[in-house]
């Protein structure tokens, strides 16, 4: 079943294009993490998705409902965590969270709510007092009143300590395993990488590549990286290891050679370096990173 | 019904916060004293009817100035904030939003009405004055809905821009031109069109009609006409006539047009 459906979705502002046709299906269940650098597009997705802007071109429907016409319906079944948000004046942590239960509906404590992400000490204190991590975790807290069909967690780990960040990671797991899906926008790729199925990577509005992260892998050559120390790294044994096929990009990272490649050219990359009159005091494999494919995506773009 | 829920909590809000708090209690208290001062300075008879003539000149500054505190926040301060991201991350259309916020500022605003009402009748009535119920209850009714009136041009305001500052420069532009502006300008175009020697006419009729469009003089008439028996006097647009269906308008007219607009904007 799709829980998120964009169809050549673009956005306009003024003359900037903040979104580019894209096209784009979550399935339920999954846990989709999107990712880009900043000024990619990926907040300009979620405010589509949640009715905060209109597409200037394409549509896009959760569960069926579309955004646009029935975001009531939409938001009926989603828990948001939106970037940028902040609480509201005057009134406590616990308040804050009664307010969501009261508006989805339902019956529940705000007290065991709060207690799941570690406000329950807090819950008194107005929520304007709060810093940026509790904040984080107070919109993740009203998010998860209701047990929502979706969960759209926009950079939801800002502000959190990496106790935090792990915190938050075992809540998504256990909100996965009760059945919900989960778009993640993130730029801490680790984050992503950690809990994500499917990544989708957009770039200057355009979604650039959508798969698993053993997909991604498989689709930068197999997604081996060879890490070569030479006695000394100079330009013209970068150029030497780029110029094999099956090599994607070769960088030079504190003293080391990073070559991204394919298996086969592993050997041809050490053979080349020999001939080039290179000497290479030590060498390693590893698996690809996210952040090693989302550099070899975006063509040196960082998150 | 989610605009209750949004409405409760502007409810709480309002009382919770030390200005508006300070504004029903000095409404109560005007009310009060003109209900104190009326038998003693008023002519007789001294009635709960009359008394709504008698107010409506104390009412005529206050009511604006506190219908406009309690709208121009509603929604402006939390898009300036970001907490309308939060508000509209819930399963509320922004209609239902709006409305809601409305109902909440607007109810606590009829409350203090109610209550300084209430006491008012009691100061008239007690000891030698006259209950008249059912124009007691409509005076009550006129004020609450005049009240409300200026809490949806505030919140209309607040509506229209995005910033708190903004807002506020928007509501008491509408204020002043609305209380101060509009009368002094139908004023004087009533001078001129007597000094230029019409007396009759439709030049005449329109300045005098253009003179009861504004939510103030819509309930002053609405109100003395609750006072007086003798309802055939006046022309038709000095009476409820006109005065009720504009007073309606301010009341529905500038709230609405905020919503659509709200409705379809980007809130990015």
């Amino acid at each position: 079943m799709t829980v998120i459906s964009a169809t050549n979705l673009s956005k306009r502002y003024d003359d900037v294009l903040a979104l580019d046709r894209v096209d784009l299906n979550v399935e339920a269940g999954e846990t989709f993490g999107f990712l880009g650098p900043n000024g990619a597009g990926k907040s300009t997705f979620i405010d589509i998705l949640l009715g905060f802007v209109a597409p200037s071109d394409g549509t896009m429907s959760v569960f069926g409902h579309d955004c646009q016409d029935d975001g009531v319906a939409v938001r009926e079944r989603v828990g948001v965590l939106p970037e940028g948000y902040a609480p509201f004046d005057g009134l406590s942590g616990r308040q804050h969270v009664e307010y969501a239960i009261r508006s989805k509906d339902v019956d529940e404590n705000p007290v065991d709510v709060l207690s799941r992400v570690g406000l329950r000490d807090d819950a008194a204190r107005p929520a304007t007092d709060y810093s940026k991590g509790m904040r984080q975790r107070l919109a993740l807290a009203m998010a998860l009143v209701g047990e929502p069909d979706l969960l759209v967690l926009d950079e939801p780990t800002t502000g959190l300590d990496p106790n935090g960040a792990a915190e938050m990671r075992t809540i998504l797991r256990e909100e996965t395993d009760r059945g919900a899906t989960i778009f993640f926008s993130s730029h801490v790729l680790e984050q992503v990488e950690a809990v994500c199925d499917r990544v989708g990577i957009l770039q200057n509005g355009r979604l650039i590549a959508t798969d698993t992260i053993s997909g991604l892998r498989d689709a930068i050559g197999g997604g081996t990286k060879l890490v070569i120390t030479p006695a000394a790294v100079d330009d013209d044994a970068l150029d030497a290891v780029r110029r094999i096929d099956g090599v994607e990009t070769a960088v030079e990272r504190d003293g080391a050679i990073e070559a991204t490649c394919t298996n086969d050219a592993k050997m041809d990359a050490l053979v080349e370096l020999h001939d080039a009159g290179v000497e290479v005091v030590n060498f390693r494999t590893e698996e690809a990173s996210l952040e090693d494919m989302f550099v070899e995506f975006t063509g040196g773009a960082r998150a | 019904m989610t605009w209750r829920v949004i409405a409760r909590r502007d409810w709480r809000l309002l009382l919770d916060a030390r200005l508006p708090k300070i504004a029903l209690v000095g409404l109560v208290a005007v009310v009060s004293i003109a209900a104190y001062v009326y038998p003693v300075i008023g002519t007789e008879p001294i009635t709960t009817s009359r008394f709504g003539a008698f107010v409506t000149g104390w009412l005529g500054g206050i009511l604006p100035a506190i219908g406009v505190l309690f709208g121009y926040g509603a929604i402006a301060r939390e898009h300036e904030s970001g907490a309308l991201r939060l508000a509209l991350s819930m399963p509320h259309g922004r209609s239902t939003l709006v409305l809601g916020r409305f109902v909440g500022r607007a109810g606590v605003l009829a409350a203090a009405i109610v209550v300084g009402m209430m006491i008012a009748g009691a100061l008239v009535v007690y000891p030698l004055g006259t209950l008249h119920p059912l124009r007691f209850l409509a005076l009550v009714l006129l004020t609450v809905a005049h009240g409300a009136t200026w809490v949806g041009i505030g919140v209309a305001a607040s509506a229209l821009v995005t910033t708190n500052r903004q807002a506020l420069v928007l509501a008491v532009v509408a204020l002043f031109v609305l209380v101060i502006v509009w009368d002094a300008v139908t004023a004087g175009a009533e001078a001129g069109v007597v000094a230029a020697g019409i007396t009759d006419g439709p030049i005449r009729t329109v300045v005098q009609i253009g003179a009861q469009l504004d939510p103030g003089s819509a309930f002053d008439t609405l109100v003395t006409a609750l006072a007086v028996s003798d309802r055939s006097a006046g022309a038709w647009y000095d009476g409820p006539t006109l005065a009720l269906p504009v007073l309606i308008g301010w009341l529905f007219g500038p709230l609405s047009l905020a919503i659509l607009r709200f409705k379809w904007r980007d809130l990015a």
